[in-house]
């Protein structure tokens, strides 16, 4: 009777036993798990430097909770154009974002494939991308409307319009739709839809949604992803996206949230910040320069780091390898292409070259780099004041004193190797005569560091114009679509066409007047007689509204027309 | 057979093991404690090795027991923007701060354990100005802020903590978005740095209450008096009002004459003027009502005032303070002056203002002007009392302090100031009350009633800085035509004054009213090359 029982009671207890190890296993097992999935944070990483421009994280998606940078789920960057294409300009689904100006390269499916300026890397077991560098800095030309894009990396993005980007996410995030019922279908359905259609090649496949994936993504990532959407464009709200047009953006009002300024209270004149995004080549040459178009930082270095920011880039989760890889390229390598040969007046150059001496070079340095050279007594990179150069002050007011002082605390607690040892390079940062190697040795264990270098200023800065073709339209805010428009002022005209990439050779800039759909009217160009911008494609810009005028710069106004047509001659070939 | 040694009592066998135990624990637990709380770590060589710089930014020695942890200074005006009266973080307080610079100046950085950051003499003592609007402010060491709203900066900090979203998780997150802090320093921050700051702040806020219900300081002044009575002594509240300026401490050594001061080495406790050999009227003494008796002291005072300790290295500290402030040469009008009115000015200066504003002399500079006299407004004398002053010489003889003692006039009145850096020095009075020397020159029922200050583009005309607001249409008497002179516009913040509140009258002082306008002219022009 005994042991009967013992036999019982010890069944049970060795039942026990088992049960009690393989749970020990489940939970070691999903504690594993977990702590993997956690812990990954592997971006897609490019060998070839140019893909790594296009391509390269920066470390924005590394962002999550409230980062101000945060991953979007490939499937869910991938899923919302086709769930929600009446947000988009076309409304039409199955072409990505390429409606906002995002540019998708020859062979690349815009249904799967990023555009440039998009980067994954997959963090916690999801493949997010994010924006990188040349999201702003890639633009594209062609000669003529049937042409295919030449893409040209460094390039100002004039096709991107990045603020209707910024409205699409916003939009879409308050869309009732934004919901899980809406994406997980959509998800699956691209899934499938991938398998049987897209060949991606040996570039990376995301994976599909796993049930993990799915159920997270059900219960959770997809109203974390609206959260995030609508609290990062909230703090944005009284910033005017709609008013940026393709490449433009606000510049200086997007930092100020990100420093806790209450915008509400912000004075009229500080909330207009629109201006070009400018082209990246020759780093070099431009160390020292007062950068940015107000010349308010004279380091490469910061203004990189500044820039970075709208790729989420921030002091915990910037990839500095891979950004200053990308600095590093920008630094000499990356280079614009050249204006077509077959298209300049080769016999006027010599001519031009001169006029360019005597009506340019004083405050635009010297054609082709190095732009300088100590005590030439050119003022380019210098600041031109605001009485002077005559130009709209929109830009200039948006960037305040006291964000100047503000800006000094972002990147606080940098260097890690600490600000005294760090001194050196942080004083020597915008010393063009400091030798490449010195300066970036002494970057190695110092970067990146604590903004030092902003100012406030109080007009332009002067420019090296190189690639100045590929530049176009003109001034800080891109008010001038040609450069013969420039010469000329009267002839500036008060509204026309952005985005679209034919160019127009003789004038030198973008084609931007629109065709006439009727009888012609000012401003319109007959489709037969010449390029124009077809209706449907380019973006109004308006000289009349707040931040777009186009008055000022009028040097060269009173050469005599041989003179600029010289002039212009030389000037395509900087 | 040998002897068996006895065994160690079960007791003392415990006793060691626990022994051990505590010394494997507590020994790195008290190096850890030492590393992340006491240890002291000296400022950096471009702070301490140059004066300026040490003023600027340099600790007093405040930072163990007023310093906030450094992390929650540089988040918390990112998360209570809205707490802070425009953009700009503390630079919207109209803190003078150096473009490139972490911190406005006044804020001292400094590692004790963990980083922290405190106040310093430039905080309220140091100041800025433009020529013109358009350029970037030149900033001064030892000058008297006219600009920063210390006020609005302690309501800052106590408005955040009583703000529900004062917590860790609030915190941290924000700090995340600025730094990857080790997993110890947020459980540092997070069960003790946040807590405990946020009790301190409340603490303070509620120690200030007493500000509620009193006119506004506005920014370049403070309440000296009413600071050390109720915060300092803890004395009961009375309804006294003490709006002082923020005073300039350039050239601090022509208000110390050999012989007319109090002895230097008397720390007795009561200031009893009957004791020394200094007659009443040729007495020289400090703070703008006469309320302490030695340069050294107001340093000490108002070092002490901002919690910094009483250590070594704070005397050394007061010791270079004092005699850099005392050398420090005032700075010099930036903009020509026409030498013939400057001449004429000279003899107008000789005339009617030499004895009381002239250094070197002695005349009256440095003493108190019976408020009978110089009939400005009284209110700032009342504020201050002899017991007072004797509980403020007890209360720091029991800090282990020395120094000579506050005191109280017996006929109680205003200093009569020296006049060097005159120009950077507006507005005028102990209470700020007239914008311009100009203006000063007027009777008093012609002075502004109401006017701004805090906006700091200098006024070449009238002396001080400009301080009406430009007119947006037509021209009303409290607006300037900007087309005519030079004026506020609206996109700059400035605090409007206003005369008819109590303690900012702009009566009395009528010395040079009834000289004509040229010579009105002359005098200023003149006082520009102070």
């Amino acid at each position: 009777m005994d042991s009967a029982r013992r036999t019982g009671k010890s069944k049970f207890n060795k039942l026990i036993r088992i049960a009690g190890v393989i749970l020990l296993a489940v939970v070691v097992l999903i504690a594993g798990y977990v702590t993997l999935r956690l812990l990954d944070d592997e971006p897609v990483t490019y060998a070839n430097i140019e893909d790594h421009f296009k391509h390269g994280s920066t470390g924005g998606e590394r962002g999550w909770y409230s980062q101000f940078g945060f991953g979007i789920p490939y499937w869910m960057w991938i899923a919302l154009p086709e769930i929600f294409p009446e947000h988009l300009p076309d409304g039409k689904a199955g072409r990505g974002y390429a409606s906002l100006g995002m540019v998708y390269e020859e062979g690349k499916d815009p249904r799967f494939d990023l555009p440039i300026g998009m980067s994954i890397r997959r963090r916690m077991g999801i493949d997010r991308v994010y924006f990188n560098c040349s999201v702003c800095h890639t633009g594209t030309v062609r000669a003529e409307a049937g042409a295919a894009p030449q893409v040209v990396l460094g390039m100002p993005a004039n096709t991107l319009n990045f603020g209707a980007l910024g409205l699409f996410l916003s939009n879409t995030a308050h869309d009732l739709r934004f919901r899980p019922r809406y994406f997980l279908p959509k998800i699956r359905e691209l899934e499938e839809l991938r398998e049987n259609e897209y060949d991606a090649g040996d570039a990376y496949l995301p994976d599909g949604f796993n049930f993990i994936d799915r159920a997270i993504f059900n219960y959770l990532g997809v109203y974390l992803m609206r959260d995030q959407l609508i609290a990062l464009m909230g703090r944005l709200s009284f910033i005017d996206f709609a008013s940026w047009g393709p490449g433009r953006v606000d510049t200086f009002n997007a930092p100020k949230p990100l420093l806790g300024f209450d915008m509400r209270n912000a004075h009229e004149s500080e909330l207009m910040g629109n201006a070009d995004f400018p082209s990246v080549w020759n780093q070099k040459y431009r160390k020292g320069m007062w950068l940015h178009w107000d010349g308010n930082n004279c380091s490469v270095d910061e203004r990189n780091l500044s820039a970075g920011f709208g790729t989420g880039a921030t002091p915990p989760t910037i990839d500095s390898t891979s950004v200053l890889r990308m600095a590093d390229w920008l630094w000499t390598d990356a280079q614009p292409l050249p204006f077509p040969q077959d298209r300049i007046n080769q016999a006027l150059i010599p001519a031009g070259e001169q006029v360019y001496q005597r009506a340019c070079w004083q405050c635009h340095g010297n054609g082709k780099a190095p732009f300088r050279t100590p005590d030439d007594g050119s003022r380019v990179g210098t600041v031109t004041p605001i009485g002077e150069i005559g130009t709209d002050r929109a830009r200039l007011d948006s960037y305040t004193p006291v964000l100047a002082s503000a800006q000094g605390s972002l990147y606080a607690g940098f260097p890690e190797a600490g600000e005294a040892e760090c001194r050196e390079y942080a004083e020597r940062v915008c010393d063009p005569a400091q030798p490449d190697e010195e300066f970036f040795a002494l970057r190695e264990q110092c970067y990146p560091y604590r903004f030092s270098h902003f100012r406030k200023t109080y007009g332009y800065a002067n420019m090296p114009l190189d690639g100045l073709w590929l530049r176009a339209p003109y001034l800080h805010n891109g008010s001038v679509p040609t450069l013969r428009q420039l010469l000329e002022p009267a002839t500036r005209p008060a509204v026309f066409y952005t985005g679209y990439d034919v160019y127009d050779y003789a004038n030198v800039g973008f084609v931007t007047a629109p065709c006439c759909t009727g009888p012609v009217t000012s401003g319109c160009v007959q489709p037969q007689a010449g390029a124009c911008v077809p209706p449907g494609q380019g973006w109004e810009f308006k000289t009349s509204l707040r931040g777009n005028g186009n008055q000022g710069h009028t040097y060269g106004s009173d050469l005599t027309p041989a003179e600029k047509d010289a002039l212009l001659e030389y000037l395509k070939t900087l | 057979m040998t002897a068996m040694a006895k065994p160690p009592s079960k007791f003392k066998r415990w006793a060691i093991r626990i022994l051990i135990v505590l010394l494997i624990v507590g020994v790195p637990l008290g190096v850890f404690a030492w590393y992340k709380f006491f240890r002291s770590v000296p400022q950096p060589e471009w702070i301490t090795s140059n004066p300026e710089m040490n003023f600027l930014y340099g600790s007093i020695d405040s930072e163990n027991d007023a310093g906030m942890p450094y992390w929650l200074v540089v988040v918390l005006p990112r998360i209570f923007g809205q707490h802070l009266p425009g953009p700009g973080g503390y630079a919207s307080l109209g803190l003078p701060w150096e473009e490139g610079k972490e911190l406005p100046t006044g804020f001292s950085k400094k590692t004790i354990g963990f980083e922290r950051v405190a106040v310093n003499c430039a905080l309220c003592h140091s100041t800025r100005y433009r020529i013109k609007l358009e350029e970037t402010p030149v900033i001064v060491a030892g000058g008297g802020s006219h600009t920063a709203d210390i006020q609005g900066l302690l309501d800052f900090f106590s408005t955040a903590a009583n703000d529900p979203r004062f917590n860790a998780d609030e915190i941290l997150t924000e700090i995340d978005l600025a730094y990857p802090l080790s997993w110890i320093d947020r459980q540092i921050y997070r069960y003790l740095l946040i807590p405990i700051t946020r009790k301190r702040l409340i603490e303070q806020g509620q120690e200030f209450e007493w500000t509620a219900d009193r006119p506004r300081w506005g920014p370049g002044r403070n309440a000296p008096m009413n600071l050390t009575k109720f915060n300092f002594l803890q004395m009961d509240r009375d309804d006294s009002i003490d709006h002082t300026d923020f005073p300039s401490l350039w050239n601090f050594q022509v208000r110390i004459q050999q012989g007319r001061t109090w002895p230097p080495d008397d720390f007795a406790l009561e200031a009893d003027f009957s004791r020394i050999n200094v007659e009443p009227s040729r007495l020289m003494l400090m703070n703008i009502a006469g309320d302490t008796t030695s340069f050294r002291s107001v340093l000490i005072d108002s070092a002490l005032g901002l919690r910094a300790r009483n250590s070594a290295f704070f005397h050394r500290r007061m010791a270079d303070l004092e005699q850099w402030l005392r050398e420090l040469p005032p700075p010099k009008y930036p903009l020509p002056v026409d030498a013939t009115l400057v001449s004429a000015g000279a003899t107008l200066f000789e005339q009617h203002c030499a004895e009381c504003h002239t250094n070197g002399r002695d005349n009256r500079m440095g003493t108190v002007i019976p408020i009978e006299e110089v009939k400005t407004d009284p209110l700032r004398t009342e504020a201050w009392l002899r017991e007072a002053a004797n509980s403020a010489n007890r209360k720091v003889q029991e800090m282990g302090v020395e120094r000579t003692p506050m005191s109280k006039p017996d006929r109680p009145g205003y200093i009569a100031m020296q006049l060097n850096g005159l120009w950077l020095r507006g507005p005028y009075l102990h209470n700020g009350s007239v914008p311009t020397i100009r203006a000063l020159l007027d009777a008093p029922d012609q002075r502004p009633k109401h006017f701004y200050r805090g906006f700091d583009v200098l006024d070449p005309l009238g002396l001080g800085f400009v301080s009406q607001r430009c007119c947006k249409g037509a021209a009303t008497p409290s607006c300037v035509d900007p087309a005519v002179a030079q004026c506020i516009p609206d996109n700059e913040r400035a605090w409007p004054y206003d005369v008819s509140e109590r303690g900012n009258g702009n009566g009395g002082h009528d010395y040079g009213t009834a000289l004509s306008p040229a010579e009105k002219n002359a005098l200023v022009e003149y006082m520009k090359t102070l």
